[in-house]
């Protein structure tokens, strides 16, 4: 027995229709399994996000602008369905956005047998 | 009494075993996985962006205040990997798409094949980084699955600093770092013809 590839690209095709936004947020705590979402998420940074796909996988790319939330540290990130889940929460090294880059997030997601 | 006439007994009694057949179900599950996270910076360059208090300035003789803004786009944009990390610290590459692919250095067939990394006699399939910045990595063990040829066929080598060192090391087998650094990658030398359908690097 086995999940078909054409099932999975079917789960994929629905868990895609949730993830529409990306979040970035200001805390470093570790990340944890009973954790709810970004600790610290920072409103301005909730963003569309554009799902690139291929068999089995979701890659969610994310913008966050030169013009967005600057001045501001971000520590983590989060794939959401905007005011319903937020699916994951990364924590990354500190960095300070400016007013002179865009930065810029891809995150991939895989649905497979075992 | 031997073994023989209770097996009789038991036949006439009839045996538990036979009151059903059992089948072991085997769990059907589907993994939800998730992937490696890369941030990246890319500085705005010349372009001109409305309100920036340096880009967005209509100069003369061309727009944007640092004089070499003469179209509205994305001229002079430099981006930087700041961050690659992994769930658990273990990277996974099941080559369903060449996004960890060393194009300047790879010769073997990444995802050419969906699904596979293709290899002939002499070919090198080497990564960009498949974790930067995450943690300093002093140890790390590659595993990957054959579906042609096995580990014989290939020669492995990884560097924790980015590629200023590249180290030999056994597939399976925890390796610790002469050289340690920020950034993972990781370089396969073939001998034979070989497919990789999978690798996954576990490092601390």
């Amino acid at each position: 027995m086995v999940m078909l590839l054409v099932g999975l690209n079917r789960i994929r095709d629905l868990h895609s229709t949730d993830l529409n936004k990306g979040w970035l947020g200001s805390d470093g705590t570790a990340v944890s399994e009973s954790q709810t979402g970004l600790i610290t998420g920072i409103a301005a940074t909730k963003l569309t996000v554009t799902v690139t796909q291929a068999d089995r996988t979701n890659t969610i790319n994310y913008t966050c602008p030169s013009t967005v939330s600057v001045g501001s540290t971000f520590r983590e990130f989060a794939v959401i369905k905007d005011g319903t889940v937020e699916y994951n929460r990364v924590v990354f090294t500190s960095y300070a956005h400016t007013a002179n880059d865009d930065v810029i997030i891809r995150q991939t997601f895989y649905y497979k047998n075992p | 009494m031997v073994d023989f006439d209770n097996i009789k007994i038991k036949d006439q009694l009839g045996r538990p075993e036979d009151m059903g057949l059992l089948v072991k179900r085997k769990e059907e599950t589907i993994i939800i996985e998730e992937g490696p996270i890369k941030i990246s910076t890319s500085t705005i360059g010349h372009s001109f962006i409305l309100g920036h208090s340096t880009n967005g300035k209509l100069g003369s003789p061309y727009l944007g205040v640092d004089g070499q803004q003469i179209v509205l786009g994305e001229a002079g944009r430099v981006t930087i990997v700041g961050f690659i990390g992994n769930p658990g610290q273990v990277f996974k590459d099941y080559f369903y798409n060449t996004y960890f692919e060393d194009t300047s250095v790879t010769t073997a067939d990444w995802g050419d094949t969906y699904g596979e990394l293709d290899m002939t006699v002499g070919e090198i399939a080497q990564s960009l980084s498949i974790s930067k910045n995450e943690l300093y990595i002093t140890k790390a063990i590659l595993n990957a699955t054959f579906s042609v040829g096995d580990s014989s066929d290939v020669t492995i080598q990884m560097t924790s600093n980015g590629g200023s060192n590249w180290e030999t090391v056994t597939i399976g087998t925890e390796y610790s770092f002469t050289n340690v650094g920020l950034d993972l990658k990781f370089k396969i030398t073939a001998s034979d013809t070989c497919t990789i359908t999978y690798i996954n690097v576990i490092y601390s």
